[in-house]
Order: C-alpha cells, then structure tokens, then sequence
C-alpha cells in the first residue's frame, strides 16, 4: 500500500468527541501516523507479520494503520473507558475486531512485573502523553510522576514490553535526557524527524480541568522527535 | 481469548483464572501463516487452563511438540479457539488473591484501586 493510500484510509478514524484534558488526549492526526508507521516498515520492516503492543491506544489510529501495513496482532493499552469505547467503534469500522485486542490499565498505577520470559511484542508503538501538565488526580507519587514525566514511564514499559523495537514520539526539548536513558536501558536510538505538533494548549490551573475539554482549546506548537528505539540485548533465557 | 492469554503471561506474572458470563462464538477467516507464526509465542498451558475454565469443547493436546505445530489439524482448532471464542462478559480472576478484574464488552478492566497500589 502506497503512504498516500494509507494517509486517505486514515481519514476515516473518528476522533475524540470530547477529548480530556488531564489526560493529554488528542488523536494522532492521519498524516503523522500514516507516516509513523509507513516507515516502520518500509526502512524497518517492523510491522508486517509482527505483534505490537500500542501504548495509550487513544482512537486506535496507530494500530489501524499498522493494521493496513499487515501486522499480525496488536494489544491495546488505554486507561480511559470512553477512549477504549472510541477505539472500539473504529475498529469495527475498519473491520479489525479480530486483529485488534483492547485492555483497559493505567500504566501509573500497575506495577508491571518485570520478567524478561514473558515479552512477547516484537514492537511496540506510541504516541504518549507528553506529561507537561500536572496531573490532577491525587496520586501519592503524583510529584514524582510529574518531575520525569509521564511519557518516560510509558517509555519504560515500552522497554519492557519490546523484543526488537520501540516508535515513540517525545518533545525535542527532552531529547539528551531520553538519549541518557535509552543508554541506560541498553537501546540504540535514532531520531528519526523532528515535527512540530500542534496540541491542545492546555493551561495549569484551572478549577473546571476535569470537565473542560481539550476540543476548543486554543492550539500550542511545539518540536516533536520521532524515535526509534532498538532493543540491543537479545538474550534467549 | 488471545487477550487473556497474554495477559496471563504478562500483567499477573502467573495465569489469571477466566470465568465468562457472556460469550461469543464469531466467524474469522483461517490464515494459517498467521497460526503458524502465533504460536510459539502462546503461553501454551494458560491456553489450555483457559479453555477448561471456560467449559469449550475444544480438545487441546497436553503438550505443544514441534510436529504438531505443523500439524493442520491442530492448527486449525487453536485458530478456533485463539480468534473464534470472544469472552464478552466475565472475569480475570487472581489465583493468589481471589482479585476479580472484570470484562466487559470483550475489554478487561485491570485498573488498580489506590489501596492496592503498594
């Protein structure tokens, strides 16, 4: 399938009716993703006849189109219920309801058991929050979450989670913090573009953030790299 | 069904135990590459623990050996029961804690509550 194709399939995924603003929920816009994922497999070969795991699972956009791009099988990570319901309806859209498998978890809260035996995607795929709000719903690690930033910890289950690779988009102003990291965690890592995103400008305090929405906010740009991630060890233990 | 065995494997670090209250039977095209390429990566026991939980008269062989996996007899009933049986109403159950995580419309719910966050 040609990226254009693609991109125009896409357009179909229904977005966010009413986006949550404390959860930094936007849908991957059909440009990015169709991209995102047309050259993870073309330069990479990443998708095709592959399991994915998609980390904050949102509309579905990702999958569906790694979908397109003939992945095997993918699991679905989101912790709201009304996203999962969105994502669910723009699966059986696109008739991907036995390629795609949906599970509701809040990627703060589990403490993921780390067992090496039991990874079981070949790649993972992203596009996480990128954590520069605070968040308002009172956790007792809720400071700590805040100072390294949601979109590490997803990075970190990602790790975990990947036998071969990781596509994952962080801010660029991040960018030495997350080459220390994948350094850290034994993965090469190449930017692979840098963007400028357009996301919902979302202010810090606001009594009303629970309910307002992110729909009629006024729009931030920001520089955005594209990663990919490449798991180094392949231990077979 | 595919869900909950890696789920099995992944979220709980031992099997979670599977009860469904609502079950669906669906139709989906049998691609034998795609079996035969999922497979190894099953968590063949759990598999086989789900489906006796579930009561479904599939009968899986007690161990997994190579010649079966090429097997198109055996391919076929794990495409049944992998893509074909969707648990749409039921429950994950812990083993260790009795904690039930519930499924509804075919989506499991493994959201901690604050107190069981350590």
């Amino acid at each position: 399938m040609k990226l254009k194709e693609l991109e125009s399939h896409l357009s179909h995924v229904e977005n966010f009716s009413n986006a949550k603003e404390y959860l930094e929920q936007y849908m991957t816009t059909p440009h990015l993703a169709a991209r995102m994922i047309y050259t993870a497999q073309t330069q990479y070969d990443d998708i095709e006849n592959h399991l994915l795991i998609d980390l904050g699972i949102g509309t579905g956009m990702l999958s569906i189109a790694s979908c397109l791009l003939n992945a095997d099988h993918i699991f679905g990570f989101d912790c709201d219920i009304d996203a999962l319901n969105l994502c669910q309806s723009n699966i059986k859209e696109f008739e991907l309801e036995s390629n795609i498998d949906l599970i509701q978890a809040d990627l703060r809260r589990i403490r993921l058991p780390v067992d090496l035996h039991r990874i079981i995607a070949d790649t993972v795929i992203m596009n996480p929050p990128f954590g520069t709000k605070p968040f308002s719903s009172s956790t007792e690690n809720q400071d700590e979450l805040c100072l390294t930033g949601i979109d590490m910890h997803f990075l970190q289950y990602a790790r975990q989670l990947a036998r071969h690779s990781i596509y994952s988009l962080h801010k660029t102003s991040t960018r030495d913090h997350i080459y220390k990291k994948a350094k850290d965690w034994n993965m090469n890592m190449d930017v692979l573009a840098v963007l400028q995103f357009d996301i919902p400008k979302l202010e810090k305090k606001r009594s009303n953030r629970k309910t307002s929405t992110a729909s009629n906010a006024p729009l931030k740009s920001i520089e955005v790299d594209f990663i990919r991630f490449e798991i180094k060890d392949n231990t077979n233990d | 069904m595919l869900t909950s065995n890696i789920l099995k494997g992944v979220t709980r670090g031992f099997p979670l135990k599977i009860k469904a209250d609502k079950m669906e039977h669906i139709s989906v095209d049998y691609n034998r590459d795609f079996i035969a390429r999922i497979i190894p990566r099953i968590e063949y026991d759990a598999l086989r623990a789900a489906v006796n939980d579930l009561g479904l008269n599939e009968s899986l062989p007690e161990a997994m050996s190579e010649t079966l996996q090429q097997d198109d007899e055996f391919l076929k009933t794990m495409h049944k029961v992998l893509l074909e049986y969707e648990v749409e109403e039921g429950e994950l159950i812990c083993p260790e804690t009795g904690r039930k995580f519930p499924i509804s419309k075919g989506i499991p719910n493994m959201l901690l509550q604050e107190t069981e966050v350590s």
